[in-house]
């Protein structure tokens, strides 16, 4: 989590001269990451206090009004549209030629302006505008007795800066001043002056006790493991002190009032959240920690209405819920100008309860934030001492009952043994033992011993130091990783043979990247609508619980769609595309994992001939791989494969194992991906392959006499099938050595049958072959054809 | 007679050496050479010669024939040679033959491979769909742990189904590390490489993308180590002067954790805009908290390791200097795209 600080306020508990900038970078490396430095010297140019003293309607606009201001020097009138300003307030004032941050987040610069019709001087702006936090919903009033006429930096935190830091989300002890300071101390070893609060909590004599009854119930301890509370009266509810809205807002929390801003403030300082209640609201002076009931609802702060239910806790007066545990308070209890009496909370909830609950309503809050990483209970009362101070100082309250306190917890703080050779064995290095005890009780551990040490955990580090590592971690950063050699492990190198998986994922992608394919990647998680088109039913695939969207709620049954999505998407720019993926696919189980498989999938798209083409990529592959043995089997069933053309595929079977399919996509399949032109696929069961081929090296001399070759065109029917030619002509003669396709003719000449040209290439181990003899086989060999094939010579 | 053929074999030279196309010369070749040509005409006339001068003139007309024909060879030779480059706009682009190409991703898992292949580490796959257990639980993240909701999880189930827990799309490939302790071979250099699956998509995000993850595990492995291994890569990877370096952090699944940083490429370390005070952030890294190690069934007391692991588009982006604007086109299949690479 991000939290914002100013550099002054951690100042006030850190001694230190470093600049913003070396405090920053010495500090990410020992301790949390800063990760940003805004300085806040330069904020404002030309903006001032001033008083504004009399407003009227701007005769021009109705929306708009004019406000006649004293800036100290003179009295100007400016034109303003925001509802929240009054007379005699006190309010920063823009003059021409100051900067001020438009709605689009853009600065821009004032200039005198005529606004229908009335000439303004400057501009009085929103919290927002001037660059300070978020807020906009109106002009940002000073407090009444800030001095007029002032640069405004100079009346709010001059030459500060504000530290954006990451802080992990196992120290919440150090999201928050106090906490940042400890880490400061340790890092730099200089002045850590933070003292716990020591308000006067005796019951002013003042006060009539009985007119301040309270009574605090815990219903589920485990729950809110700590409940305090104090009643404090006559306090004035007003604007809190400059320099306290001013560091309120650089960590980006917008100032309320004097009572809501001290809460905050200890949040931010001591990373306690805290509450206030007006006590008056307060139904039956009770306040009870309980589980909502089903159906209660509560109107929060932020002005929306939550539903609560069982699993919410929450404060409640004696009927109705008056804030939401850990997350918000409501509206019902909230205090207000009229407020005299309040009542402030400082307790501990149970984190998975608060993170829950803030989950469910959507409903997120600082208070939550610190909550829901674990906090100690014992963080509450320094909190609570501290608010009751600042309460005193800076709203005139007065202490009017007990502290309330239901923890009944004795604190044992946590031990850890830890021997410097243990340390050593991490750090590969060793440490003095007197710098490891020094290290660790800057950082608030207490630590006895000289060789083995037992360490004390400190109550604010409960939660996130437990074993002997932990300790490690914390001696190690402290004196800095940075720091460490720097050594490649030397020791023996595993052998593992039993991943084969990565050599042949390069080797089939080298071999089709050499052939012109392009690879592509796509999604695991296919549509509904995807699964439809491919005719497969989506009970069959595993199925996300949550997915991003529709497209995404299945794990693919097959790497079909990401092809043909390619092609649809890339047919306008490209001629021809080729394109390959290797993935896997995922087929469910029972009660169990689904099996992955891994599959390569090519296809073609924009060529002749695209069946002999893809026919030839798996040639290519598997004789590149050794796999020999392959048949083709073309499939009629239609039924049964309704994705590709009728007639125009192929099984792949290897051992009798069907081990993929090859051929063209069926129209209307093609249609459905809006694919214009005819496309070949094919689709393997990879880890199959895998199995089946082997890089081993096969040597065939080169024949020592030379080859005969013939050219023939042979006249046949038109249903003769090249493959029985083929076979035929090859097992003819022993002298044949191979033979060649080379192509089909089918001209009108041909009264319909075809003309296939081909090669014959003799070959005799034994002697140079005569040119008579090949002739004297082929005259052979045609009355054979004819025979069988009603063949003749073109 | 000798002074005719003389003249009709120079003729004919001058003309040949005017040619510029073949066809011309082979013009010329017919008018001189030709049944029907100038020799042939001046051959046939020999005949009426006196019987004592004809045998010194047929032998003069045939060696000035050869002659001739000897230069049409020549010439033609000549012209065949230089058509290797006249008639040609050579400034026309080559004819490029038709590439492959192979996903950005794919290359940076190959180099990723080769640099640790080179220090002993081997590759191992796991389940991209996968138990809690091994994603979470086993990872020292027991149920409801708040560092969960740090992963944007993809879930199969909503109860669990098993002894493992609930069926996930495992979010990182630190589910690898259990899984290659139960395998009970040591030492341990795995790099596991997979895909990966969170539950967010917008510029910077894509819900499904890839990680690496580098376990080591042996006797008496510390941090220097680690260290050590996070150094040869950054150099391998980026560049010999380029520098790894590690800062706290927090992991569940580590003790200590850190952030590693590489120095920038661009200020080598000296600070700019394109990175924080010179060091861009790589990822996680820690050394393998000893719950983990004992969900792996492997004791703390006689084995240490290290773990490391981050996204491979974001370091591939970032050797590359590539700024992607939208790292969804990772993913569309854009070949316009995929074919720069």
């Amino acid at each position: 989590m991000n939290i914002s600080i100013s550099y002054n306020w951690l100042k006030e508990y850190i001694k230190t001269n470093k600049s913003a900038y070396d405090f920053a970078k010495t500090f990410s490396l020992h301790s949390m990451t800063i990760d940003r430095i805004h300085e806040n010297k330069n904020a404002w140019k030309n903006v001032i206090t001033v008083k504004i003293i009399s407003i009227e309607k701007h005769p021009n606009a109705d929306k708009l009004r004019l406000a006649t201001i004293d800036t100290g020097k003179e009295k100007v009138k400016v034109v303003c549209g925001a509802p929240n300003i009054e007379a005699g307030q006190i309010v920063p004032l823009v003059k021409e030629g100051g900067e001020v941050v438009g709605a689009d987040g853009k600065s821009f610069i004032v200039k005198k302006a005529n606004i229908r019709g009335v000439e303004s001087s400057g501009m009085i702006c929103s919290c927002r505008e001037l660059g300070l936090g978020d807020d906009h919903t109106g002009i940002y009033i000073l407090p009444e007795n800030t001095k007029i006429g002032e640069l405004l930096e100079k009346v709010l935190s001059p030459g500060d800066s504000v530290f954006e830091i990451e802080v992990t989300s196992n120290r919440p002890d150090a999201m928050s001043i106090i906490g940042l300071a400890r880490e400061a101390f340790a890092v730099f070893k200089t002045g850590f002056s933070y003292k716990e609060s020591k308000p006067d909590i005796k019951i002013s004599k003042s006060v009539d006790v009985k007119k301040y009854q309270l009574s605090v119930k815990v219903v589920d301890k485990a729950l809110c493991p700590r409940y305090q509370a104090i009643v404090m009266t006559g306090v004035t509810i007003g604007p809190s002190p400059l320099w306290m809205q001013s560091r309120l807002m650089q960590s980006g929390i917008r100032p309320i009032n004097n009572l809501v801003d001290i809460t905050n403030y200890v949040l931010l300082e001591y990373g306690q959240p805290m509450h206030v209640f007006d006590y008056d609201k307060l139904e039956g002076k009770e306040i009870i920690v309980r589980h909502a009931k089903e159906g209660e609802k509560i109107l929060a702060l932020d002005g929306n209405t939550y539903p609560l239910g069982n699993d919410n806790l929450v404060i409640a007066g004696a009927k109705l819920p008056v804030a939401v545990a850990g997350v918000m308070g409501g509206v019902l209890s909230a205090v207000s100008n009229t407020t005299t009496t309040i009542v402030f909370e400082s307790a501990n909830f149970n984190p998975v309860t608060v993170r829950k609950t803030s989950r469910k309503l959507h409903l997120m809050s600082e208070s939550s934030n610190l909550f829901e990483k674990g906090l100690s209970p014992q963080g509450t009362a320094p909190a609570l001492l501290r608010a009751i101070e600042l309460a005193q100082k800076f709203a005139g309250g007065v202490v009017a009952s007990k502290i309330f306190d239901t923890y009944d917890k004795k604190n044992v703080l946590r031990k850890i043994k830890i021997h410097p050779k243990a340390i050593e064995n991490y750090l590969g290095i060793a440490l003095k033992v007197n710098a490891i005890k020094k290290d660790l009780q800057l950082l608030g551990f207490s630590v006895s011993g000289n060789s083995a040490l037992t360490v004390a955990v400190p109550w604010w580090r409960q939660n996130d130091i437990v074993i002997s590592e932990d300790i490690i971690e914390e001696v190690a950063r402290i004196y800095g990783y940075h720091k460490l050699p720097i050594v490649l492990p030397s020791g023996e190198i595993p052998l593992r043979a039993d991943d084969k998986n990565n050599y042949w994922i390069n080797e089939y992608k080298d071999a089709l990247l050499s052939i012109g394919f392009t690879e592509i990647y796509s999604y695991s998680m296919v549509s509904k609508k995807i699964l439809e088109r491919l005719f497969i039913p989506s009970d069959s695939c595993l199925k996300v619980a949550n997915p991003l969207n529709e497209d995404m709620e299945y794990m693919r049954p097959t790497l079909l769609s990401g092809v043909l999505d390619a092609i649809a998407l890339n047919q306008e720019n490209f001629e021809t595309i080729k394109i390959f993926e290797i993935s896997r696919v995922y087929k469910p189980r029972e009660n169990d994992l689904p099996d992955e498989l891994p599959r390569l999938i090519g296809a073609l798209s924009g060529q002749e001939d695209l069946f002999a083409r893809v026919k030839g990529v798996i040639d290519y592959l598997f004789k590149k791989y050794n796999i020999s043995g392959v048949k083709y089997l073309s499939q009629q069933s239609v039924e049964e494969s309704p994705v590709w053309g009728r007639g125009l595929f192929q099984d792949i079977i290897h051992n009798n194992k069907t081990i993929g399919r090859f051929g063209i996509i069926n129209k209307k399949v093609l249609n459905s991906f809006g694919i214009k032109k005819d496309v070949a696929v094919f689709d393997m069961d990879f880890s199959y392959i895998i199995k089946a081929g082997s890089m081993a090296k096969t040597y065939t001399p080169p024949p020592a006499f030379p080859q005969i070759i013939r050219d023939l065109a042979l006249v046949v029917g038109p249903n003769v099938v090249w493959k029985d030619i083929e076979e035929s002509i090859s097992r003819f003669h022993p002298l044949v050595n191979e033979v060649q396709y080379l192509s089909t003719y089918a001209g009108k000449e041909l009264d319909g049958k075809k003309s296939l040209a081909l090669r014959i290439i003799f070959q005799s181990e034994e002697r140079t072959l005569k040119s008579s003899e090949t002739d004297d086989i082929i005259s052979e060999l045609m009355v054979k054809l004819e025979e069988r094939f009603g063949a003749r010579l073109r | 007679m000798e002074e005719k053929l003389h003249q009709l074999k120079n003729d004919f030279i001058a003309k040949l050496s005017q040619a510029k196309t073949a066809e011309e010369a082979r013009n010329f070749e017919i008018e001189f050479l030709g049944r029907k040509g100038k020799l042939t005409a001046i051959l046939r006339s020999i005949a009426g010669l006196p019987d004592a001068d004809r045998p010194k003139a047929g032998q003069m007309a045939n060696t000035i024939k050869l002659e001739m024909e000897l230069a049409m060879k020549d010439r033609m030779d000549a012209m065949e040679k230089s058509s290797d480059t006249a008639g040609i706009d050579a400034t026309l682009p080559g004819i490029i033959p038709q590439t492959g190409h192979l996903h950005l991703v794919t290359q940076a898992i190959r180099e990723i491979n080769t640099i640790f292949e080179k220090i002993g580490f081997y590759t191992v796959s796991y389940p991209e769909v996968e138990w809690d257990w091994y994603a979470f639980e086993s990872l020292n993240m027991p149920k409801e742990h708040p560092a969960r909701d740090e992963w944007e999880t993809f879930f199969i189930d909503k109860l669990p189904v098993g002894p493992k827990g609930l069926r996930i799309l495992t979010p990182h490939t630190s589910s690898g590390q259990v899984r290659e302790m139960e395998k009970k071979q040591f030492p341990i250099r795995m790099i596991n490489i997979s895909k990966c699956y969170r539950r967010q998509i917008d510029v910077s995000h894509v819900p499904m993308f890839h990680q690496f993850e580098g376990l080591m595990i042996d006797k008496g492995v510390n941090i220097t180590h680690l260290k050590g291994v996070l150094d040869y890569f950054a150099k391998s990877f980026f560049g010999p002067n380029r520098v790894a370096r590690i800062r706290p952090y927090h992991f569940q699944f580590t003790e200590p954790s850190f952030e590693v940083d590489i120095s920038c490429g661009v200020c080598l370390g000296k600070g700019c805009n394109l990175c924080k005070e010179g060091w861009l952030e790589l990822g996680g890294a820690g050394m393998v908290h000893p719950n983990v190690l004992k969900a792996g069934k492997i004791d703390p007391k006689k084995y240490s390791g290290f773990a490391f692991g981050w996204g491979v588009e974001r370091t591939c982006m970032m050797k590359a200097g590539l700024q992607l604007p939208d790292i969804r086109i990772l993913y569309q299949n854009d070949l316009r795209f995929l074919q720069q690479f």
